[in-house]
């Protein structure tokens, strides 16, 4: 399992834990962020399922907005960039 | 829309927040909106639907020293609620009284809480995301969630919380810089004990209820037989599940 953590603007942390081989096996993410509906996180997760090892950071936020979109997703204390920028440092 | 205001009342942590889904639910198919105040019995951590159980929490410490652990329905951070230390709100009410924004909305209800620390005399603020501050101290933290088409929001307020024994349960993610990092938290809380230090419990609570209630029409009233059943439910089917708990 791997791990990173970031502070995003406001104080909140935001972690992101991943098991990655040549591809995104598993995506945890997990903080004191809120995010509304609360259970789009789940779907935030597992739109980063399947990444190759390669993606880059605008794949990975059209993954998220994708899912933010259809789900109306409202993010305080975390952003779609802050959870990119986390699977890349994860993905190194 | 008259408000029901469940009188100030002590349940254990799963107890606690079932009640708050179980009203939630109830304000949904058309119930009063509803404040209620209440303390937490035994003492108890509870942590953000997001966090990571083992992150935060000293698990074995907690079941050591009889401290109830629960994960709440609301975003936000790990908070140890001290029995003897700590008065809690939940506010339940149809979105629509409320703004939208829901950052907005956390100014809103958290104006009650400075409101209520204003009476006491302790000028407080609120400082986004969704804490309330006394200068750079945070007395006060909120947590928010919206279900369908019902605003739940919570948070506490620091009255003469135990700071030691919360480090002893939550835990510091850095061991190296430990007391550095509980010195620097214990610098940045405040407890109205600390600001007033001759005020008790019931008056801190009889503050907030007035500026609860400033301005509306409300009614003391209890939970409905039906309220308590479902609350009953959702504490063993979820609130006390270990399912529940370290789904993350």
């Amino acid at each position: 399992m791997h791990e990173a953590e970031s502070k995003v603007p406001g104080g909140k942390l935001v972690r992101l834990k991943a098991e990655v081989g040549e591809t995104v096996f598993s995506v945890r993410i997990s903080g004191d962020f809120f995010l509304h509906p609360e259970e789009a996180i789940e779907h935030i997760e597992d739109a980063l399922v399947g990444l190759s090892k390669g993606v880059t950071r605008e794949e990975i936020l059209q993954r998220i907005t994708n899912v933010a979109t259809v789900h109306k997703v409202t993010m305080i204390g975390i952003t779609a960039e802050a959870i990119a920028d986390l699977l890349l440092e994860v993905l190194k | 829309m008259k408000w029901r205001v469940i009188p100030f009342a002590v349940h254990n942590c799963a107890m606690n927040m079932a009640i708050d889904e179980a009203i939630q639910e109830s304000v949904a198919m058309g119930g009063p909106p509803t404040i209620r105040f209440y303390r937490w019995n035994p003492s108890a951590v509870s942590i953000g639907y997001f966090q990571c159980l083992h992150d935060e929490v000293d698990v074995e410490k907690c079941n050591a020293k009889g401290i109830g652990i629960v994960r709440r329905r609301t975003g936000g951070g790990a908070v140890f609620h001290d029995y003897e230390g700590e008065i809690t709100y939940s506010l339940i009410a149809p979105e629509p009284m409320y703004s939208s924004d829901i950052s907005k909305s956390y100014v809103e209800i958290c104006g009650m809480i400075v409101d209520g620390l204003k009476r006491i005399g302790i000028e407080a603020a609120f400082h986004p995301i969704n804490d309330i501050l006394v200068g750079h101290q945070k007395i006060s933290g909120n947590a928010q969630t919206r279900r369908g088409g019902v605003l739940l929001q919570h948070g506490t307020i620091l009255y003469d919380a135990d700071v030691d024994l919360m480090f002893d349960v939550l835990k510091v993610r850095d061991l190296k810089i430990r007391d550095k990092i509980i010195s620097n938290v214990k610098e940045r809380i405040v407890r109205v004990v600390d600001l007033k230090s001759s005020i008790p419990m019931v008056g801190v609570y009889d503050a907030l209820l007035a500026a609860f209630t400033e301005g509306k029409e409300w009614s003391l009233d209890g939970l409905t037989d039906g309220e308590k059943a479902r609350a009953q439910q959702l504490v063993e089917e979820k609130y006390e599940a270990h399912s529940w708990t370290s789904k993350r």
